[in-house]
């Protein structure tokens, strides 16, 4: 180990030294699982994307029920991103059934990350 | 004197001749108005889930290889018609069936699918890149009559001609020419079996078989044998012969697998030979039409020679009738039986059926499940089902000894509230008691997480980090007794923050909660959460008083773990008719009924359960990245030890104990706990992971007194609390937050 790596290591060590915090010493900082669960991704499967653009188009035809059924098929895939439950939504909004409505985007919001898509779910669930 | 009794006797005769002519005409009416109706007799069918292939999907080849073996697809080297598949390394082709799924129609056709390092990565078919595959459900049981008839219909120009000619020239040669009943008939079926020196012809035409099977019952008798004639030359009468030949082909008895009765060459084909109808060889022809003669008897299965004997006889008598040459004859006759692999699953799930079939006759007559031929479309996913088993069976035999210890657990998806797998008992293929949904048992502490939320939801009295007296409490009863509950442990602590007293299961803080919020309170919040079984309103209800069953406590689990959004709990997806026309859809549905933010607390504090309370015991037995949430709970002596816990993708809720209510030495985490963490630890794919309410902020606070503190405090840690409800008062430690150290312990660790 040459100088200036044991100097670097030293210079370290009196830092984390100067900042420690005079008192008792640490327990246990537990970091709480739920905020830090929520930062895993997994990247979304093209059939996901897929089946929710074939359930928007089924929705655009006026075809509630058989679009209900196709997001649903996506909801399956990727139980756990908000889009889905954006959709259904939707879905059932258009369909006049509020209640289910405002059910699924209040399940979104249980998910959501992207904030439009936050705001969008926010707005159907009527907060 | 002979005039008058010759007038007595005419009048008699009269009598008798207008009874017999009632008679008659009353049997015309039965044949006329329900042979239809008999003859498109179709039991409903039950499907399991259609398996999703995608990119990314988690898949072993091995285990694609199981779904296929399932659904009754064979293993070849290449494939050459639908229902085959063959396996190269990681890639997987397979020649898909036609099937109608209950949304659309999907073409049988050549698909590839590649595997690596347990996922989909690429799909084909027809050569073609493609995004999804879905593959046929496997059929999981079905709706029949109480005597378990099963059928598949089919009609008579879809029957090859070698067997229907085949079946005539050996139970029925004149079956073109009589009128129900052949004299003849008789006289050849006689000599066909002198000169065969063995009875290979019965006398009983085939319209009588037939309505022998439709109308009568088995005794032999003389006037069942009159009234058999009778019907047999008035449905010749109503019908035409190839109408009766048809009903006949789907009627004939061909065997039983398990307390399914296997009816008409369709199904028979199918379960012996798991092969089409349409594609049966000469061979296996030949041995359905000897099996008419005596299903059991002749059983390849149970009797392998016996039936090859009987197959190559109705061969020989096919050639001698000029029905196929003597050189097919004597081919045939070399083939083996060619029987389908014994490993069927189908009746192997019975606590499940059962539960599918309560639902269905909530909103379907018996009648119509058994005749209408409804096709069922549920959520059931064997694959998971047997990994349950499995992990029971195992779990039972390690922690029991006795062999008498008994189990139940019902699994569902977190986020569709669908029930996917079932176990009742301990013999999990056997039908009988259904403990998952008729065992009902005292919930023990699984009503505690009710007995905080109630308390949660307001955030003016109670937090997470509120103190709970844990001090000795009697409850005067109405009837004079008095009530007074202990810890586990027997020993008090004075005071608990409430999230401990919920990590570590403590009786007398719940009681104590139960008792200021009252029992109607902690009633009305199991029956938000979905209890729907008898609540009795009690002191003792925070600790699990009454008499609930798995299913019921799935039912106020699955609320949590969905985060305060109720689901009825599904079997079923879709119900379609016999054309295949969709009668009903049981779409997803929720109803939030318990705030968000609220139940966020609650989560905070079962997932504490797994990780430092009674569950934490569990954590070599789960994936180290695997966050998950549970309560356990122990009635009194250990009678029953429950465990009711998730994932972010399932729930699982199982219960262990004696049939006869004797104690165990096991408590929730230590019994059913064992069987929980096995299962998740092999099913579960995602963990605990919602995003944060809104309303919910963290605050660091010191975890031995439940005041705020600062960062790298003694004792400090995270907890939420809905905004503006965390406490006040403080520590004296200050914060420590300092960005450089912060940044210097994420870089290098120290």
């Amino acid at each position: 180990m040459d100088f200036a790596n044991r100097a670097g290591i030293l210079f370290l060590i009196t830092l984390l030294v100067a900042c420690e915090t005079p008192g008792p010493k640490q327990s246990d900082n537990r970091t709480p699982s739920l905020p830090k669960a929520v930062e895993v991704q997994r990247p979304l499967s093209p059939a996901y994307l897929r089946l929710l653009d074939e359930g928007q188009q089924q929705l655009s035809a006026g075809k509630i029920a058989v679009a209900v059924a196709t997001f649903e098929r996506a909801q399956r895939i990727h139980a756990d991103n908000a889009r889905v439950y954006l959709a259904l939504s939707q879905a059932y909004s258009k369909a006049g059934d509020r209640l289910a409505s405002v059910a699924m985007a209040e399940r979104g919001l249980l998910y959501c990350k992207d904030a439009d898509r936050c705001r969008a779910l926010r707005k159907l669930a009527g907060g | 004197m002979l005039r008058k009794l010759s007038i007595v006797l005419l009048k008699l005769f009269l009598a008798g001749l207008a009874l017999g002519l009632l008679w008659v005409a009353y049997l015309d009416a039965t044949i006329s108005n329900t042979f239809d109706q008999k003859r498109y007799a179709l039991p409903a069918t039950v499907y399991g889930r259609s398996l999703e292939l995608y990119e990314g999907a988690a898949m072993e080849p091995a285990a694609l290889a199981q779904e296929l073996d399932w659904v009754g697809y064979r293993s070849v080297k290449s494939l050459y018609r639908p229902g085959q598949y063959s396996r190269n390394g990681n890639r997987i082709e397979v020649h898909t069936r036609d099937f109608k799924f209950p949304d659309q129609f999907a073409k049988g056709a050549q698909v590839g699918v590649i595997l690596d390092q347990g996922r989909v990565v690429a799909l084909t078919r027809e050569g073609k890149a493609i995004d999804l595959l879905r593959l046929e459900p496997m059929v999981i049981g079905g709706v029949y009559p109480k005597h378990g008839e099963d059928r598949l219909l089919v009609q008579l120009a879809d029957v090859p001609s070698s067997l229907t000619q085949g079946l005539l020239a050996i139970e029925d040669q004149r079956f073109m020419q009589h009128h129900g009943f052949s004299v003849a008939g008789i006289a050849r079926a006689f000599i066909s079996n002198v000169r065969t020196g063995r009875v290979v012809a019965g006398g009983s035409t085939i319209t009588q078989q037939l309505v022998k099977n439709y109308y009568l019952t088995p005794e032999r008798t003389i006037t069942r044998k009159i009234r058999e004639l009778i019907m047999s030359v008035l449905l010749e009468w109503h019908a035409e012969k190839e109408d009766i030949l048809e009903s006949y082909l789907n009627e004939i008895y061909l065997g039983q697998d398990g307390p399914r009765a296997i009816h008409g060459f369709a199904l028979g084909a199918l379960h012996y030979f798991d092969t089409p109808l349409t594609q049966l060889g000469l061979h296996q022809q030949a041995l359905l039409v000897g099996m008419v003669k005596g299903p059991s008897l002749y059983n390849p299965n149970r009797n392998p020679e016996r039936a090859k004997e009987r197959r190559n006889l109705v061969l020989d008598v096919w050639a001698q009738e000029g029905i196929v040459s003597p050189e097919q004859s004597a081919v045939a006759k070399l083939m083996p039986l060619d029987l389908q692999g014994q490993d069927t699953l189908k009746q192997r799930f019975p606590a499940y059926l059962d539960l599918v079939r309560r639902q269905l006759r909530l909103e379907y007559r018996d009648e119509d499940l058994t005749t209408m031929g409804l096709r069922i479309f549920t959520a059931f996913d064997p694959s998971v089902q047997l990994t349950l088993q499995k992990t029971t069976q195992n779990t039972l035999a390690l922690i029991d000894k006795t062999e008498l210890l008994q189990s139940a657990s019902v699994v569902t998806r977190v986020d569709s509230g669908e029930v996917i797998a079932l176990t009742g008992g301990r013999q999990v293929s056997q039908a009988g008691f259904n403990r998952a949904l008729d065992a009902r048992r005292p919930a023990g502490s699984l009503f505690k997480p009710a007995v905080y939320l109630a308390a949660l939801e307001d955030e003016t009295k109670y937090t997470l980090v509120t103190e709970i007296p844990d001090l000795p409490l009697a409850v005067e009863l109405p009837n004079g007794d008095v009530w007074s509950p202990e810890n586990y442990d027997k020993t008090h602590r004075g005071g608990v923050l409430l999230y401990k007293a919920l990590i570590d299961s403590l009786n007398l803080p719940a009681a104590r909660l139960g008792f200021d919020l009252g029992p109607a309170s902690v009633k009305q919040m199991l029956q938000r959460l979905g209890m729907t079984a008898p609540i009795p309103e009690v002191a003792s209800l925070p600790l699990g008083v009454g008499e609930y069953a798995a299913i019921d406590l799935a039912a106020v689990y699955q609320t949590i773990a969905a985060g305060g959004f109720r689901t009825p709990l599904r079997t079923i997806r879709d119900i379609v008719d016999a054309n295949g026309d969709p009668l009903r859809r049981y779409p997803l549905a929720y109803e939030r009924t318990i705030d968000r933010a609220t139940m966020h607390l609650l989560h905070y504090a079962l997932l504490g359960v797994m990780e430092e309370g009674t569950g934490a015991s569990l954590a070599p037995l789960l994936p180290a990245d695997l966050v998950t949430a549970a309560k356990s709970g122990t009635s009194d002596d250990g009678r029953d030890s429950w465990f009711a816990g998730f994932s972010g993708d399932l729930l699982t809720v199982t219960w262990v104990g004696f049939d006869d209510n004797r104690a165990s030495s096991l408590t929730g985490t230590r019994g059913a706990g064992q069987i929980w963490a096995r299962f998740m630890a092999q099913e579960a794919r995602r963990s605990v992971a919602y995003r944060m309410p809104e309303k919910v902020e963290y605050k660091w606070i010191d975890a031995t007194n439940g005041r705020k503190t600062g960062r790298g405090c003694p004792n400090a840690q995270r907890i939420p609390f809905i905004e503006g409800s965390a406490p006040t008062a403080s520590t004296d430690c200050r914060k420590t937050d300092n960005p450089v150290r912060d940044w210097l312990q994420k870089v290098f660790g120290v």
